[in-house]
C-alpha cells in the first residue's frame, strides 16, 4: 500500500493528511475528517449526494483520487451554516420545501452554491442544468428549482450592485 | 457478468496502486516509462477511477497529469487551434473563441456527465478513453483534430480520425501521453453542430450522436464537410460516405437527406440497453440531415442573406 | 375548537435544519468501536439447488470472523411480509439472481468481500421460469416446491352480468398492456448496524419503513421473544415502499451476523448490489376490456391481470380481510368509475425473477395505465371529449364501486378534474394544430385515479404516544417512518393543535421500539389518517394529563385552566400560569413520563372472496392529473413540456409538504412512463447501475402546477386523507394520452422509449400507407 501526503483546505482548515493512493476524495471527508454529511449514494458518479466544491468548482468526490488534490480547497456542507446561523441558502431550502428525505440535500445545496456564485441569477433552465446531476427522487424537482430562486434572491438582495459586478468578471 | 461472484463487489479502495505527482512533462513522461504497461495517466480521472475500480483498466501506477502546466493550455493562432489536453470540458464551454467558432464542440461538451463530471472530466481524457459514446471525440471528429502524441523518445502527431482502433483502444503505445489537440486553422463561412439523441435529456450515455462540420463557398455550395459519429460504430467515426455525397454540391436540404442515407453505409451498430441496432439506422440519416442542416446554418449566420429557411 | 390555526397551515419541516446542514445521521454515517462489516454472498443463479457449500477457505482467511449459511440460524430461517417464504440464509435452493447465500463479518470490507470469493457452492441449475403465464403452466417449474403451483394468489371481483353487458354494449374496446420491473432507487443504500448488548437484547439500527415488523423478522430468524429485539430507525434516505422488504434483508442478516460474533456488525450495500438483490414494482401484464353504451357510460369491463410475482411473496399473497398488493390491484382495476357489470381477475405468480413488493402506488399506477388508456378509447370511438367521458363517469357520493361500496362521503373527484382542465389550458391546446413544426408535434393528456387509503387488512391500527421530557419538551412518537414525506412535521402540527402547545416545544423521533407505539407499517396511504388520528386522541389525553397536574399545582379548577404556548394557563388571565418546565419538574422522575396515548382503528372491511364484493376502504384519495408532451417524430423523444396534478386530499395539514408529495410522486410517475424500466434478460438485471437504470434528472422533470380540493374524510383527522401514493397513479396515463393526443398512435407497453414511439410511429405510417 502506497500513500502520498497531501495538503488539504476542508471548510477553512488546513489538514495534512497521508491518504492511501487508491482513496477517494469521498473517503477522505468521510472517513478521516468525518465530515459525513458528504452522502454516497451510487459510488459512480450518477447521483450527485456525494458533491462538494473543489477549487472552486462543483465535483462529485466519488470520483477523484485524494492523491491528486495536494493544495487543494474543499468545502463540503459542513463548510456552509449551521443549525442556528444557517446560509441564505440553506434557509430558501428549508423555506421553498425543497427537502424531503434529505439524502440529496447536501450535494444539491453545494451545487446551488457553485451555480449561483458564477451566476448570481440564474434563468429556469439554467438552474436545471445546473443541477442535473443532481438526482431527486423524492421532490420531482420543482422546489428545488424554487429554492435555488428563492436563494438567489436572498443572496442578490444585501447588494444587488456588488455582486452584479461579479457576474461581470466571470 | 453473470455467474462471476464479484458481480455485487463494493470494491470501493485499490490498495495497490501508487501515485506519481510529476510537476513537467518530461518527468512525466519518466515515469511513464518505468512501466509503460502497468502505468496509466490520469487527469480529471471521473472514468478511469470507475475503470480501475471494476478492474476494466489493469494498472498499478497512476501517473497524475493535473499538475503539469504544459499540458493545460489554450493557443489560437493562424496556425490553427490547440487544446491542451487537461482542459476541462467546463473549461472549453466557458472558452469564449470556441463558443465563437466552434458550437458543435462546445455543445458536445455541454452533454457529457453532468456539471460534476464536466468540471473534472478533460478532453485529453475523453480521447484516450476511446469510447464509442465519447461525445467530445465525436465533435473533433468533426473538426478535423489531430492529436500529438509523446514519448521520452519521440513525438508524432495523427489525425484523430486514424487514433482509434476499437471500444476503449487505439493506437497510442503505453509509454505516450497525449500532449496537444490541434484543430484546422478556423475557414470563414464554416459552421459545425452536435446533436445527441439519448433516453434521457441530461446525465446519459449517447443512443446515437452525429457531429458537422461544413465550409461553404460564395455560391452556398458545400466546400469541405465532415460528419462523425458517435454510438453507431466500434468507435467515433467519419461517416467519409456522407461527406462524400455532399462535396460541391449545394447546401440544401436535398444534399443533407441524401448525406444522411449515405452515412448508412458507415455505420456498425449494435444492440445494447440504450436501443437495438435497428433504430439507431433508423435515426442515423435523421441525425446527420440535422446536424449538417444546422451546421449549414451556423455558417450562413455570418452571411448578411438569411433567406435560406431549413428545419431541422 | 372551529378555528384550526395550525392545520392548514405551510409550517418549514421540523427535521429539515438536520438535513438542509447535513447534520441528519444516516445509518451509514454510524459506526461502533469493535465493530465488524458484514457482506452477503448472493447467488449467481436464478433457479439452482444448493448441494453444498465449503466455507473453510474463507473461514482460515485473517480478519474473517464468521461466515455464516443456514445451518447456523438459530431460529426460524424464513422471513416474509405476507407469508414466511423468504429463507434468511438459502438452505435448499436459490430463486433469484442475489438470493442471500452466506454471509461474512470481518474486520474490514474488503476482507469480507474476499471472504466471500472464497465461499464454495456447488449449485445443480434447476430449470427456470420468467413469465407469469408460463408459470401459470402446469408443467412449469417450481419455484417453491411446497406449494401446488406458481399462484401466489388470485383474487377475483365479480358484480352483475358482464357477457350480457358486451352483448348489449354500444362500443368494446379491447387491449393488452405491459409494464416493466422497475425499482425504487431510494437515494440512500441499504444500511444496517446491529450489536448484542450485555443484557442479550439485540439493538438493530436501520431506516425501515416497518420497524415492528422486522423486530418480529429478526426475532423469529434468531429465536428470541420480540422485547429482545430493538429495532432503532435512523434518518431515512427514502423509501417508497422498498424499505420495507430492503429492512427485512439486511436487517436480519446484519443481525443474524451480530449475534453470532456478538460484535457490532455494519451492513451497507453498494449501488450495483442493492438494485439486483432488492424488490421492485410488480412487473405486470394487463388483459382489459371495456364496454359502454352509446352515451359513453361504462357498462362492463372484464380484466386479467398477470403480475410477476418474481421469487418471493412480500406482499403478494392475499391477507385477511382484503389486504395485500393482489387484492389492492384487483379492488382499483375498475378505476374511480360507475361501472355496473364486472370481471376481475388477478394472479400474482412465482417466477425466478427479483422479487415485486410495495412501490409507491402499489399496484395502482399499472392499473391506472390501463383503465385510463380504456376510457380514452372508449371516447375516441364514440367522439367524446377525454374530460366529458370522465365526468360521465366518475365516482362521487352516492356510488358503488366495483367492489360494491356505496361511497358515503369525500368522493371530490369530479372537482379534480374541472380543476385540473381549468389549469391546463387543456381547451386551448386541444384546439391548437398539434404540429408544431415538420418533425414535432405536441399534444395534451388526461388520466383520473383513485387510492384506498391503508392497507384492507384487518386489524389495522394507528398509535401515538406523548411524553413529557424532564426538561419541559414533549416527545412524540408515533411508530411511523419519516422517509421524507413529512409525518413528523405533520403530526407536530396535529399535536400542537389538539394540545394547545407550541409545536416549538414537541420533538418528534425516530421510531424506536423501545419507546414508540406500533402504528404497523408506513406504507399504503395510510400514516396520515391512522396515525393523525391516535395523535389526535393522545394529545386530547396529554392535555387532561396536564391541566389535572396545573390544577393541582395552581390550586384552580381544571376547567378554569387552558395550555397556551409552553404552559398552562388560568383562561381568563394567561399571565397567571404554570410553564410545562415547572410541571414537568413536579410529576417527571427520570427524563420522561408518558402522558398520553392514544390508537385508532380504522373501521372493519368487508370483502367476500368469492365475489369481491363489501367495502374494502374507509375512503378513497381520488386524483387527477394532466400532461402536456411534444413527440420528435422522426427519432419517438418524447418531452414532457408540463403537469398539472390536482388530488381530493379532504384537507391538507400542511400545503406545502403535501404539494412536494404531489410533485414528487407525479415525476416518479413521469419516469414510469418515459424511462424506467429494469432490463433483465433470463433473470440478470441488465442495468444495476444509475449510469443505466434511468430515473429524471432537472432536465426531463417539467415544471408542475399542484392545486388542492379538499372534500373532508369523515373518518380523517381534521378530514384529512393520505396522500403518498396516489401522485405516481395517474401520471403515465395521463403522458402516454398526451402521447396519443399527439401523434395519434397509442403505445400499450412501457415505458416510452424514443425506440418504442418510433417503431409505433411507423408502424402507424405503414397501416396508412397500405390503407
Amino acid at each position: 500500500m502506497t500513500t502520498s501526503r497531501i495538503s488539504l483546505l476542508v471548510n477553512g482548515i488546513q489538514h495534512d493528511l497521508e491518504v492511501e493512493d487508491g482513496e477517494r476524495l469521498l473517503d477522505v471527508l468521510r472517513n478521516r475528517l468525518g465530515l459525513v454529511g458528504v452522502k454516497e449514494g451510487c459510488s459512480t458518479g450518477e447521483c450527485g449526494a456525494c458533491s462538494v466544491i473543489l477549487d472552486g468548482k462543483l465535483v462529485s468526490s466519488c470520483l477523484i483520487f485524494a492523491a491528486q488534490l495536494d493544495g487543494s480547497e474543499v468545502v463540503t456542507i459542513e463548510g456552509l451554516g449551521k443549525p442556528g446561523a444557517l446560509h441564505p441558502i440553506q434557509e430558501a431550502f428549508l423555506e421553498a420545501g425543497a427537502i424531503q428525505c434529505g439524502f440529496c440535500t447536501p450535494g444539491m445545496v453545494m451545487a446551488c452554491k457553485w451555480l449561483l456564485d458564477y451566476n448570481p441569477n440564474p434563468s429556469e433552465t439554467e438552474i436545471r442544468e445546473a443541477m442535473s446531476g443532481n438526482l431527486c427522487r423524492c421532490t420531482g424537482y420543482q422546489k428545488i428549482v424554487e429554492a435555488v430562486r428563492l436563494a438567489a434572491q436572498k443572496l442578490r438582495a444585501p447588494s444587488t450592485a456588488e455582486l452584479s459586478s461579479v457576474k461581470g468578471g466571470e | 457478468m453473470a455467474g462471476t461472484k464479484n458481480m455485487f463487489a463494493r470494491g470501493d479502495r485499490m490498495r495497490e496502486l501508487t501515485f506519481y505527482h510529476p510537476h513537467s512533462l518530461e518527468e512525466a513522461l519518466e515515469c511513464l516509462a518505468r512501466d509503460p504497461e502497468a502505468t496509466k495517466v490520469v487527469a480529471g480521472g471521473t472514468d478511469l477511477y470507475l475503470q480501475v475500480r471494476e478492474k476494466q483498466v489493469d494498472a498499478k501506477f497512476m501517473v497524475d497529469l493535473s499538475h503539469i502546466p504544459e499540458l493545460h493550455f489554450f493557443r489560437d493562432e493562424a496556425g490553427g487551434t490547440t487544446l491542451g489536453p487537461t482542459l476541462t470540458f467546463a473549461e472549453l464551454m466557458q472558452n469564449q473563441t470556441l463558443c465563437r467558432r466552434f458550437p458543435g464542440l462546445v455543445e458536445a461538451a455541454g452533454r457529457i456527465g453532468s456539471p460534476q463530471v464536466r468540471n473534472r472530466g478533460t478532453v485529453g481524457g475523453n480521447i484516450g478513453r476511446a469510447s464509442p459514446a465519447g461525445d467530445c471525440s465525436v465533435a473533433l471528429l468533426s473538426l478535423g483534430a489531430e492529436v500529438t502524441l509523446r514519448s521520452l523518445k519521440e513525438q508524432r502527431t495523427v489525425p484523430l480520425s486514424e487514433f482509434f482502433t476499437g471500444p476503449g483502444s487505439h493506437i497510442g503505445r503505453p509509454e505516450e501521453v497525449i500532449t496537444e489537440i490541434r484543430l484546422p486553422a478556423w475557414a470563414g463561412r464554416s459552421g459545425c453542430s452536435f446533436i445527441k439523441l439519448g433516453k434521457r435529456k441530461a446525465l446519459i450515455l449517447a443512443i446515437a450522436a452525429v457531429a458537422a462540420y461544413v465550409e461553404l463557398d460564395e455560391k452556398s455550395r458545400v466546400r469541405l464537410a465532415r460528419v462523425a459519429l458517435g454510438s453507431l460504430a466500434p468507435t467515433p467515426r467519419r461517416s467519409f460516405s456522407a461527406e462524400a455525397a455532399l462535396e460541391g454540391q449545394p447546401a440544401s436540404m436535398e444534399a443533407f437527406v441524401e448525406a444522411g442515407q449515405a452515412a448508412l453505409a458507415d455505420i456498425d451498430p449494435i444492440d445494447d440497453l440504450r436501443a437495438s441496432a435497428d433504430y439507431r439506422r433508423e435515426v442515423t440519416p435523421v441525425l446527420v440531415r440535422r446536424a449538417l442542416s444546422m451546421a449549414a446554418e451556423c455558417a450562413r449566420s455570418l452571411d448578411l442573406d438569411k433567406s435560406w429557411g431549413g428545419y431541422r | 375548537m372551529g378555528n384550526h390555526s395550525l392545520i392548514g397551515c405551510s409550517m418549514t419541516r421540523v427535521d429539515g435544519v438536520d438535513k438542509v446542514t447535513g447534520a441528519g445521521i444516516y445509518a451509514a454515517d454510524q459506526a461502533m468501536p469493535g465493530m465488524l462489516y458484514g457482506r452477503v454472498l448472493r447467488s449467481p443463479l436464478p433457479h439452482a439447488r444448493i448441494l453444498s457449500i465449503d466455507t473453510s477457505e474463507a473461514e482460515k482467511l485473517p480478519g474473517v470472523v464468521k461466515v455464516a449459511t443456514a445451518k447456523d440460524v438459530p431460529g426460524f430461517n424464513r422471513f416474509g411480509r405476507a407469508i414466511p417464504d423468504t429463507p434468511c440464509l438459502a438452505d435448499t435452493k436459490v430463486r433469484y439472481v442475489g438470493d442471500a447465500v452466506a454471509a461474512v463479518a470481518a474486520e474490514s470490507e474488503e476482507i469480507a468481500e474476499q471472504a466471500l470469493e472464497l465461499i464454495k457452492v456447488d449449485y445443480e441449475e434447476l430449470p427456470c421460469v420468467f413469465d407469469p403465464i408460463e408459470a401459470m403452466r402446469p408443467d412449469a417449474p417450481k419455484v417453491h416446491e411446497e406449494r401446488d403451483n406458481n399462484v401466489l394468489a388470485h383474487v377475483k371481483i365479480r358484480k352483475g352480468d358482464t357477457e350480457k353487458a358486451f352483448q348489449e354494449a354500444a362500443v368494446i374496446v379491447e387491449n393488452t398492456y405491459r409494464t416493466p420491473f422497475v425499482e425504487h432507487v431510494y437515494l440512500e443504500p441499504e444500511c444496517a448496524l446491529a450489536y448484542v448488548d450485555a443484557g442479550d437484547t439485540v439493538t438493530v439500527i436501520s431506516p425501515t419503513q416497518a420497524p415492528f415488523n422486522i423486530r418480529e423478522a429478526v426475532a423469529q430468524v434468531l429465536g428470541l421473544p420480540e422485547e429482545k429485539v430493538r429495532m432503532k430507525q435512523t434518518v431515512m434516505g427514502g423509501g417508497f415502499g422498498g424499505r420495507t422488504d430492503a429492512a427485512f434483508d439486511v436487517c436480519t442478516r446484519t443481525a443474524l451476523l451480530a449475534y453470532l460474533t456478538r460484535r457490532p456488525v455494519k451492513m451497507t450495500y453498494s449501488r450495483k448490489e442493492s438494485i439486483i438483490c432488492s424488490s421492485k414494482r410488480h412487473a405486470s401484464i394487463i388483459r382489459y376490456k371495456t364496454a359502454a353504451d352509446s352515451k359513453g357510460r361504462l357498462t362492463a369491463i372484464e380484466v386479467a391481470v398477470y403480475l410477476n410475482k418474481g421469487a418471493y411473496a412480500s406482499v403478494g399473497a392475499f391477507m385477511p380481510i382484503a389486504g395485500g398488493l393482489t387484492a389492492y390491484m384487483a379492488v382499483h382495476a375498475s378505476g374511480p368509475y360507475q361501472i355496473p357489470n364486472v370481471k376481475i381477475d388477478v394472479y400474482n405468480v412465482y417466477t425466478n425473477n427479483p422479487f415485486g413488493s410495495p412501490m409507491r402506488g402499489y399496484s395502482v399506477p399499472q392499473a391506472t395505465f390501463a383503465f385510463e388508456s380504456q376510457l380514452e378509447q372508449i371516447g375516441e370511438k364514440l367522439g367524446i371529449d377525454p374530460v366529458e367521458i370522465r365526468l360521465r363517469n366518475a365516482l362521487e357520493v352516492g356510488s358503488v364501486t366495483a367492489t360494491g361500496q356505496l361511497l358515503e362521503h369525500s368522493v371530490g373527484l369530479k372537482e379534480t378534474i374541472k380543476k385540473a382542465v381549468e389549469l391546463s389550458g387543456w381547451r386551448e391546446v386541444r384546439s391548437s394544430d398539434r404540429k408544431i413544426s415538420p418533425t414535432k408535434r405536441r399534444g395534451i393528456g388526461i388520466a383520473c385515479s383513485w387510492h384506498g387509503n391503508s392497507s384492507g387488512r384487518f386489524p389495522d391500527w394507528g398509535g401515538a404516544y406523548i411524553y413529557l421530557r424532564a426538561d419541559g419538551k414533549l416527545e412524540l412518537h408515533t411508530g411511523i417512518a419519516e422517509m421524507g414525506q413529512g409525518p413528523k412535521t405533520i403530526f407536530t402540527q396535529i399535536a400542537a393543535e389538539q394540545l394547545g402547545v407550541t409545536p416549538r416545544i414537541i420533538i418528534a423521533p425516530e421510531p424506536d421500539t423501545f419507546w414508540c407505539p406500533d402504528s404497523m407499517t408506513t406504507t399504503a396511504t395510510r400514516s396520515t389518517v391512522m396515525a393523525g388520528n391516535a395523535t389526535i386522541k393522545a394529545a386530547q389525553d396529554a392535555r387532561e394529563f396536564l391541566l389535572e397536574v396545573a390544577a393541582h399545582l395552581l390550586q384552580a379548577e381544571k376547567n378554569h385552566l387552558t395550555v397556551s404556548g409552553d404552559s398552562v394557563c388560568i383562561m381568563h388571565n394567561p399571565r397567571l400560569g404554570i410553564s410545562l418546565v415547572d410541571i414537568a419538574r413536579h410529576c417527571v422522575k427520570g427524563d420522561r413520563r408518558l402522558i398520553g396515548k392514544g390508537f385508532w382503528q380504522v373501521p372493519k372491511p368487508i370483502f367476500d372472496r368469492e365475489t369481491g364484493q363489501g367495502r374494502t376502504h374507509h375512503v378513497f384519495t381520488y386524483i387527477t392529473e394532466v400532461a402536456e408532451v411534444e413527440v420528435d417524430t422522426e427519432t419517438g423523444e418524447v418531452t414532457v413540456l408540463k403537469m398539472i396534478g390536482v388530488p381530493d386530499i379532504g384537507k391538507a395539514i400542511n400545503p406545502l409538504l403535501l404539494e412536494g408529495q404531489v410533485e414528487g410522486g407525479m415525476v416518479m410517475g413521469m419516469g414510469y412512463a418515459t424511462m424506467e424500466e429494469i432490463q433483465i434478460n433470463n433473470g440478470y438485471i441488465q442495468n444495476p447501475s444509475l449510469t443505466d437504470y434511468l430515473v429524471p434528472t432537472s432536465q426531463d422533470s417539467p415544471p408542475i402546477t399542484v392545486a388542492l380540493v379538499e372534500d373532508p374524510n369523515r373518518y380523517g383527522p381534521f378530514g384529512a386523507k393520505g396522500i403518498g401514493e396516489p401522485p405516481v397513479n395517474p401520471a403515465a396515463a395521463a403522458i402516454v394520452n398526451a402521447v396519443y393526443d399527439a401523434i395519434g398512435v397509442r403505445i400499450t407497453e412501457l415505458p416510452l422509449t424514443p425506440e418504442r414511439v418510433l417503431k409505433a410511429i411507423k408502424q402507424k405510417q405503414g397501416e396508412g400507407a397500405h390503407a
